[in-house]
């Protein structure tokens, strides 16, 4: 379901941060356009 | 300046191709998260998404379409100790908000609850878990 899908990211700062979630998302021929280490809280 | 970017990059991308993917497994940053970038800003922080409506849906890159969607090995390697390591019970409980806060319906109704929150009747955050499943509640 990800594959040419455009991803906005959230990490957690922590063992899921944006890094590691580009790098997933990213094997998943989804392309990542935004991350952010936080939210808006 | 985080909602501007969000929203920028939504303005410039196609809508029904674009969704947000989650890491952060703690609930109540992540429910104001998804309902923001989907209804915009509710709760106050005043940004570049308030009243502004995005329709972004939202997931957690821990739910079981997207696990599906990551390479096996990649799963493996990486992800599935981080998995093991999370309270199942928590884990369900972020999957179940994520499918409420996905369907139109329930965030409509959500969004009235925000919209028409009496402090009288308790925190809104438990309000809003309570509406997704009676058995949810913030940890104390």
């Amino acid at each position: 379901m990800l594959k040419g899908k455009k991803i906005i990211i959230f990490g957690d700062g922590g063992e899921i941060g944006v890094e590691s979630l580009k790098r997933w998302l990213e094997a998943a021929d989804a392309e990542v356009v935004l991350g952010r280490q936080d939210c808006f809280s | 300046m985080s909602q501007e970017n969000v929203a920028r990059i939504a303005e410039e991308q196609n809508k029904d191709n674009l969704i947000a993917i989650w890491g952060i497994s703690d609930i109540q940053p992540l429910i104001i998260g998804a309902i923001t970038i989907n209804k915009g800003d509710c709760f106050g922080f005043s940004g570049a998404l308030a009243n502004k409506e995005l329709g972004l849906k939202s997931y957690h890159v821990l739910e079981p379409e997207i696990i599906a969607a990551i390479p096996q090995t990649i799963y493996a390697q990486e992800i599935m100790f981080i998995e093991l390591s999370k309270d199942p019970s928590k884990l369900q409980m972020i999957f179940e908000i994520m499918r409420a806060l996905r369907d139109s319906a329930t965030l409509d109704k959500l969004m009235s609850k925000i919209e028409n929150h009496d402090e009288s009747s308790g925190p809104l955050m438990n309000e809003i878990l309570k509406s997704v499943n009676p058995k949810f509640a913030l940890p104390k």
